[in-house]
């Protein structure tokens, strides 16, 4: 087994496919864009690479957090600096959150994935209230939803 | 709230049937927002617990899901560049607790 710096550049957020077949590894390098590296977790090699492109208009893509469903270990669900999106192995679904209509999310901390929706964290909450503020999205097989 | 959503006596969570994670459960103080709080769950064996943070020291709370007792478990200290840890139910009542330089199994 090695640590996550000897596996990914910079890496920012772990987690592990439902099953337990595949650790991802999300990094944000200083010099580059966002990627994502999956590990299998039998043999411990890296079966799968990619790059998280920026949104446009925006700086970076740098990852903030990372879900995955119940029921799909090739899928990944990623938030950014600015978007939620999701990935089938290394295909981005067509609607990612600003795709579906949704304002951008600034930093957005994904808590959860259940099979029909994504849970997070907005990270504030109104003045003089303690917790956070819990958000949810609903997502199909075209990516981030509406409905 | 959407229907996963359960709230069982007093722990909130979410559930696929598998995994859980949990959003909320009672506090032995108001605790406020971003502290380094964690959860976790075994809602078949009836327990939850939680850890804050308490200057570099985690202390470690059992709730009782049935009784609704949260009681005291523990206070382990760990590295001031570290976070406090992650809690992992380990499925026979215990829980395992993951800090940086270490993995403590508490019953």
């Amino acid at each position: 087994m090695q640590t996550a710096n000897a596996i990914a550049t910079a890496p920012q957020a772990m987690v592990l496919s439902a099953d337990g077949s595949y650790l991802y590894i999300g990094g944000n390098p200083l010099n580059g864009s966002a990627t994502i590296v999956r590990c299998n977790t039998v043999s411990w090699a890296v079966d799968l690479q990619w790059q998280v492109p920026a949104a446009t208009g925006n700086y970076g893509s740098g990852i903030v957090s990372m879900a995955t469903p119940p029921d799909s270990p090739q899928t990944l669900i990623i938030s950014t600096y600015s978007d939620i999106l999701i990935y089938d192995r290394d295909q981005h679904r067509l609607f990612d959150a600003t795709a579906a209509g949704f304002p951008a999310f600034q930093g957005h901390r994904l808590l959860f994935a259940g099979q029909k929706r994504i849970y997070g964290n907005l990270g504030y909450t109104a003045p003089n209230t303690t917790g956070f503020c819990l958000t949810w999205l609903n997502y199909d097989a075209f990516g981030i939803s509406t409905f | 709230m959407p229907p996963e959503v359960q709230d069982d006596h007093g722990v909130t969570y979410v559930s696929d049937g598998v995994r859980n994670y949990v959003f909320s459960m009672p506090s032995p103080e108001l605790l406020p927002f971003n502290s380094q709080v964690a959860y976790a769950a075994d809602p078949a064996n009836r327990q939850a617990w939680e850890i804050i943070p308490s200057g570099y020291q985690t202390q470690l709370f059992q709730y009782n899901m049935d009784s609704q007792q949260l009681l005291f478990k523990t206070q382990v200290s760990y590295p001031y560049y570290s976070s406090p840890g992650v809690l992992y139910p380990a499925g026979n009542g215990a829980v395992l607790l993951v800090q940086e330089n270490s993995v403590l199994l508490i019953p």
